[in-house]
Formats: structure tokens, C-alpha cells, sequence
């Protein structure tokens, strides 16, 4: 459905308005439905004949001919970065991407600055993988202090952990021994997205908010404030025994599920979840298998 | 959804190349800067494969970066003061179908009318958007009002654009479509 609130995103979209947050939602509606995809590019198409109904000629083997040769080039480029690839992969492919910005770099006198995109290892196990931008080293005493312009993914190892931080103006993201990924468009937002493992992610003026494995969330500086985003998951259970379930919905959304009746944990469910939050998920569970979900605190329990 | 495979990559960038570079087009009013940013749209793509996760359709993912890439340009050469529009006029233009241009001049004078008839506000508003790349902010401040009416007069310009072209653009949209795959 095409509401009011989705003709004003459309409107900060084609006007180039667009906050990541609202990137985010635009795709979640564009999602939804071959019904927005269709309305979406009815608005592309009207959009793009008022800028001009005449066009040059695009050569498009030329620029086939460079997309090849870049192909070639970065390929050769990341198999010279490889270096635990498997392991890498794993790690960064739950992630999203890490865009930071850097505004008060000059504070912390920066070690070294480091350009070129690639996988980088370092003494400590700090791994990252600079996908575009910059990222700059320093020490101010007691902790270290990553500063990233660009894009990049993010490893620490859990024993080192505790003395880095990721710093973007007056934001941080303290990582607590994990694998974590954050997303800043503009300098009035920042995005994180926790792959392994937990961070804090925290301002000057704001205590900020925990994110554990697989929990992602958002600053807006406007406010000052910290938002945890709601989780979707895409499940498919077939035959599944209920323990099974209540063991894949805790490993994903890292909540504590609580099953009180041990009697009912072999009864089997076959339902297929696609982008679904963890209450409606219960919800339906307890629907099929006759059973009740009470939300109690962090958690949630089902008897 | 992730591209990691060289085929696939060079396989999309054959079919949406072409598309992707009039969109562009459209707003840079430049040809090599159009193609510069599709080149760039996928380029990162290639580049980001094993952290890009596609959750929408690729023509709506390549379409938005398309736009965004473009809007970030304008805004840029805006920064620079080396935006100018008269480029566009300038770029030879070829016409080798007949049919293509009955179809674009008609589409043109439909859009054109369909612009004329949106409310005064509205259409004030919206071709300051459209044409002239302003922010809200820049509208806002010429206008006179707040950038909330503005998003309302653009969000509104766009649904009744819409709904007035509704008709035609299916027409333009099939078009298209045939064009892209090569049948017409």
C-alpha cells in the first residue's frame, strides 16, 4: 500500500533528502511488493523524461572494455590481500559496511593513514578490511583510537578488545572483543551492525546503548539519540521440533527465550519466515502449536 | 542477494549499461559524466561484492545508486560553480528511429502539460526541485516557507504527476522494455 508517509519518502528520495535511515525504509518498501516496485519506477520513469527526452549515444562496448579491465585488475588485487579468506568471508559476509567519517582527527595525533583498499592484519589480531576512504592509527596513553573516512570491516580480537575504539566525531563504537560493521552516510547519523561478539556504541552526552551479535542500530545527532532496529530474520522449518526453533530464534536475535514446558519441545513446526521481527515469529508459533508467549523483560517465555 | 561472480557482473552491466546512462543523463545533462557515474555504480559494486547484500531488485538497487551517485555530483559541481546546464544542449544528439522520437516528443508534451496543470505552489516548488537541483533547504529559503512544505508540494507534484501520466507512461514504459530486449 502507497501511503501519505511513502509519498513523502519517495518526495526526499527523488530530491535527494534521502537519510541513510530513509534508505533503509525505502528499500524495506520497495521490497515488499512488485505493487511499490511498479510505482517506484512509474515516479523513476516520469522523473527521468522531464530531465530530457534526448539522449547522445552511450558506447557501450568502451564501456564494457573498462569494466572488463577493472575486473581483472581488482581481482589480481584481492588475491594478493588474501590472507585467512575463509575466515574473512564468514566474518564479513553478516556484515553490512563501515562508513565512518572522521571529524576530530587532529586531537590524537594519527600514526599512520592507510589508503589503499585491502585486508589488513596487525600485530594486535586487529583485522580490517578497508573497502574505500582511509583509515588513520594513533595512541592518546591508555587506549587506541581507529579513525576511518570511507568504508571499511572491522575484526578485533576479544583479549585485545577492550582498549579500542572506533571513533567518529563524538561518537563511539567501544568494541568489546567482536566482529561489528557500521553504516554513516551523513555526519548526522551513524549506522552499526554487529556481526560477532558485542560493542557499546555511545556519544559524549549520551550513555548510548549495548549491541550484541546480530543486532544493529542508529544514532541521529539531531536528537542525541541511540535507537536499537528491529530485527528481521528469514527462517524456513520444516518438521523443525520446537526446541530446534527456540534455539535458531535465540542464536539470531540473541534474546533469551525460555521454554517452560519441557513436555511440548519435540512437537514439530513447518512454517517459512521471511523478514519477520521475533514477536510476530512467536507469535505464530504459539498459534500453531497451541501454545502461549508471554514478553517478560529482555526476554520472552512460551508455556 | 550478492554478485561474486565475474559472468553475472559483466552480464548485468550489458543489459542495464545503456538504460542506466540516459537516467543519468537525465540529471547530469553530460555525457561523460553520466557514464562516468554508472561506471562508478558499478564498479563499487564489483568492488563490494562480498559486503554489498542486495535486499531489493537489482534494477531498483542500480537505479538508486544511479540517483544517488547523480545527486551527490550535481551537488558537487554545484560546490565547484562548473554546473552548467547548457552542456546538455551542446552533446550531439542522435535520432536514427522515427518512432523513438514520436514516442519521446509526445511523452515530452504530455509531461510538459502535465506539469502546467499541477496547482501554482506545487508546480513552483517542484520545478525548483526538478530542474533546478535546489536542496529543500535552498527552496525553503527562496519561497519563503518551511522545508516540511516543501517535501508536501514535492510528495504531492509527484502523485498527481503520476496519476495525470499514469496512462501514457505504461505506453512509454513498454516501449521501453522492448527496446531493451532488443525486439523492437
Amino acid at each position: 500500500m502507497v501511503t501519505n508517509d511513502t509519498d513523502r519518502l519517495l518526495a526526499r528520495y527523488f530530491a535527494g533528502e534521502l537519510s541513510p535511515q530513509d534508505r533503509i525504509r525505502l528499500e524495506k518498501w520497495l521490497a515488499e511488493s512488485q505493487e511499490h516496485e511498479e510505482y517506484f519506477f512509474e515516479l523513476t520513469s516520469i522523473y527521468q523524461n522531464m530531465g530530457t527526452g534526448e539522449y547522445p549515444p552511450f558506447d557501450v562496448q568502451k564501456a564494457i572494455e573498462i569494466i572488463e579491465e577493472h575486473i581483472n585488475k581488482t581481482s589480481l588485487k584481492t588475491l594478493s590481500h588474501k590472507r585467512k579468506p575463509l575466515a574473512w568471508i564468514i566474518g564479513a559476509a553478516a556484515a553490512v559496511a563501515i562508513l565512518f567519517f572522521i571529524f576530530n582527527r587532529k586531537q590524537d595525533n594519527p600514526i599512520t593513514t592507510i589508503t589503499e583498499k585491502g585486508l589488513y592484519s596487525f600485530a594486535d589480531s586487529t583485522r580490517i578490511n578497508l573497502i574505500e576512504g582511509e583509515v588513520s592509527f594513533s595512541k592518546n596513553g591508555t587506549r587506541d583510537t581507529i579513525y576511518l573516512k570511507g568504508k571499511a570491516s572491522f575484526e578485533m580480537n576479544s583479549e585485545k578488545a577492550e582498549s579500542k575504539i572506533v571513533k567518529a566525531g563524538n561518537i563511539y563504537v567501544k568494541d568489546i572483543g567482536t566482529k561489528f560493521t557500521v553504516e554513516a552516510n551523513t555526519p548526522d547519523s551513524v549506522y552499526v551492525s554487529v556481526t560477532e561478539g558485542e560493542v557499546l556504541f555511545y556519544s559524549d552526552s549520551n550513555t548510548g546503548i549495548n549491541l550484541k551479535m546480530s543486532q544493529s542500530g542508529y544514532y541521529l545527532s539531531k536528537n542525541n539519540k541511540f535507537y536499537k532496529e528491529t530485527m528481521r530474520g528469514n527462517f524456513q522449518f520444516k518438521g523443525t521440533t520446537l526446541s530446534e526453533v527456540i534455539n535458531q530464534l535465540n542464536t539470531f536475535y540473541g534474546q533469551q527465550i525460555e521454554l517452560k514446558d519441557k513436555s511440548v519441545q519435540d512437537l514439530p513446526i513447518t512454517v517459512t519466515f521471511t523478514k519477520e521481527d521475533l514477536s510476530t515469529i512467536l507469535d505464530v508459533v504459539a498459534i500453531t502449536l497451541n501454545l502461549k508467549v508471554d514478553h517478560i523483560g529482555d526476554g520472552y517465555t512460551i508455556e | 542477494m550478492r554478485l561474486t561472480d565475474k559472468g553475472t557482473h559483466e552480464a548485468l552491466f550489458k543489459r542495464w549499461y545503456e538504460p542506466l546512462c540516459k537516467y543519468a543523463y537525465s540529471i547530469l545533462k553530460d555525457q561523460f559524466e553520466a557514464e562516468d557515474a554508472v561506471q562508478k555504480v558499478f564498479f563499487k559494486l564489483w568492488d563490494d561484492r562480498l559486503n554489498t547484500s542486495i535486499t531489493v531488485s537489482i534494477k531498483s538497487y542500480l537505479y538508486m545508486a544511479v540517483h544517488n551517485i547523480c545527486l551527490n555530483r550535481v551537488k558537487q559541481m554545484k560546490v565547484q560553480q562548473k554546473h552548467n546546464q547548457q552542456i546538455a544542449l551542446d552533446e550531439p544528439v542522435e535520432h536514427n528511429e522515427v518512432y523513438e522520437s514520436i514516442v519521446e516528443k509526445e511523452l515530452n508534451y504530455k509531461i510538459t502539460m502535465a506539469i502546467a496543470q499541477l496547482p501554482p505552489r506545487c508546480r513552483e516548488v517542484f520545478e525548483l526541485s526538478r530542474f533546478e537541483m535546489m536542496s529543500y533547504k535552498e527552496i525553503a529559503q527562496e519561497l519563503a516557507i518551511s522545508p516540511n512544505t516543501v517535501e508536501n508540494q514535492i510528495a504531492k507534484a509527484l502523485k498527481l504527476l503520476r496519476e495525470n501520466l499514469k496512462e501514457f507512461i505504461s505506453v512509454v514504459v513498454l516501449y521501453y522494455l522492448i527496446k531493451l530486449i532488443g525486439l523492437w
